[in-house]
């Protein structure tokens, strides 16, 4: 099923921006956001640094580039597999009785916590995720490639 | 696929180039590689990653080496059970269980009071009275936990000058029969 255009372009932008405000605060407090990654008790100590490091840099680029319409499918399918790995550690948390800080937006010590009622907003942006890979094409031209499909 | 291949790994290429660059001009920066910190466990001394702590440990600059002698003592340090067992007995020391409530309640090291890390900011006046100097040593389940240690940085934060985190904490405790108290939070 084909969504129109104006709500493929929304979902996409609306999936982009939730991804590069989530990057920021954890690209400029990499020590919280390892922090945050050690808490939940799953990476080896070795890979907390690179895990840190690298992540929130994936989260902002990816999101640029649904923004800008630019690998669109793939940044979207990378988004996909990170909230799904994201909610799958949440789910892990609980049920393991660790009370500890999300790490997802904020990383104050007041910012959310691992609940049931995180993996469902998790849940809402698999499911955001996943209509926008369904929508989009590979390479750089989804909103042309789009536009030619509907006005066939 | 190819084309997949193509974009994953442009993608890639886009966030190691990002990383690095930021690992060079971000004030914020951590180092690559996980840094460690020698601390006392439940069973001995045991390695923990040192981003957990506030310290000088943390730091990526090397300080100059005329003021290595000026380097304060480490704050928060790790304390050890017999060491803060001998501290319990010379009441010389306030012991704080940074666990929530209904842990605490149900049972706790005698004469701990009840600040869970992440109500912090709710309990601040249980501080208020207390010297910046005060011994104040804080534990947590042990060492499958870190509130004691991130209560011990907070309170460093807050510009207290001798803290202690006692990282084998309420399972070592109980394991070397120590004195302990159930019931309501001061």
């Amino acid at each position: 099923m084909k969504l129109p255009p104006i709500l493929n372009h929304l979902f996409r932008i609306l999936l982009g921006g939730i991804f590069i405000y989530a990057s920021l605060d954890k690209i400029w407090e990499p020590g919280l956001f390892a922090k945050a990654i050690y808490n939940y008790r799953l990476l080896p100590d070795l890979l907390l640094h690179p895990v840190a490091i690298l992540l929130p840099w994936l989260e902002l680029i990816t999101g640029i580039m649904l923004l800008a319409n630019f690998f669109p499918k793939t940044s979207a399918l990378v988004q996909l597999i990170l909230i799904s790995v994201f909610t799958l550690a949440i789910i892990t948390a609980i049920s393991r009785g660790l009370d500890i800080q999300c790490g997802c937006f904020s990383l104050d010590a007041s910012g959310t916590r691992a609940t049931w009622w995180k993996v469902g907003e998790n849940l809402l942006l698999i499911a955001l995720a996943a209509v926008v890979v369904m929508q989009t094409r590979l390479g750089m031209h989804y909103s042309l490639a789009q536009s030619a499909d509907h006005s066939d | 696929m190819r084309r997949t291949f193509f974009e994953l790994g442009s993608l890639a290429g886009l966030v190691i180039i990002a990383a690095v660059l930021s690992q060079l001009f971000f004030p914020n920066r951590i180092s690559f590689f996980t840094k460690y910190v020698e601390t006392e466990g439940a069973d001995g001394s045991k390695l923990i990653p040192a981003i957990l702590l506030n310290s000088i440990h943390n730091s990526n600059s090397q300080p100059a080496s005329s003021d290595l002698e000026n380097i304060p003592p480490e704050n928060p340090a790790t304390i050890s059970t017999g060491d803060v067992y001998e501290l319990f007995q010379g009441k010389s020391a306030i012991i704080i269980d940074a666990r929530d409530l209904e842990a605490y309640e149900s049972g706790h090291i005698t004469g701990a009071w009840n600040i869970p890390y992440h109500k912090f900011l709710d309990r601040l006046e249980l501080l208020d009275p207390l010297p910046l100097d005060t011994l104040i040593i804080t534990y947590c389940d042990g060492e499958d936990c870190n509130a004691s240690i991130e209560l011990a940085n907070a309170l460093v934060s807050m510009g207290f000058s001798n803290i202690r985190y006692y990282f084998g904490g309420w399972n070592a405790w109980l394991k070397d029969n120590y004195p302990i108290t159930s019931g309501s939070a001061q």
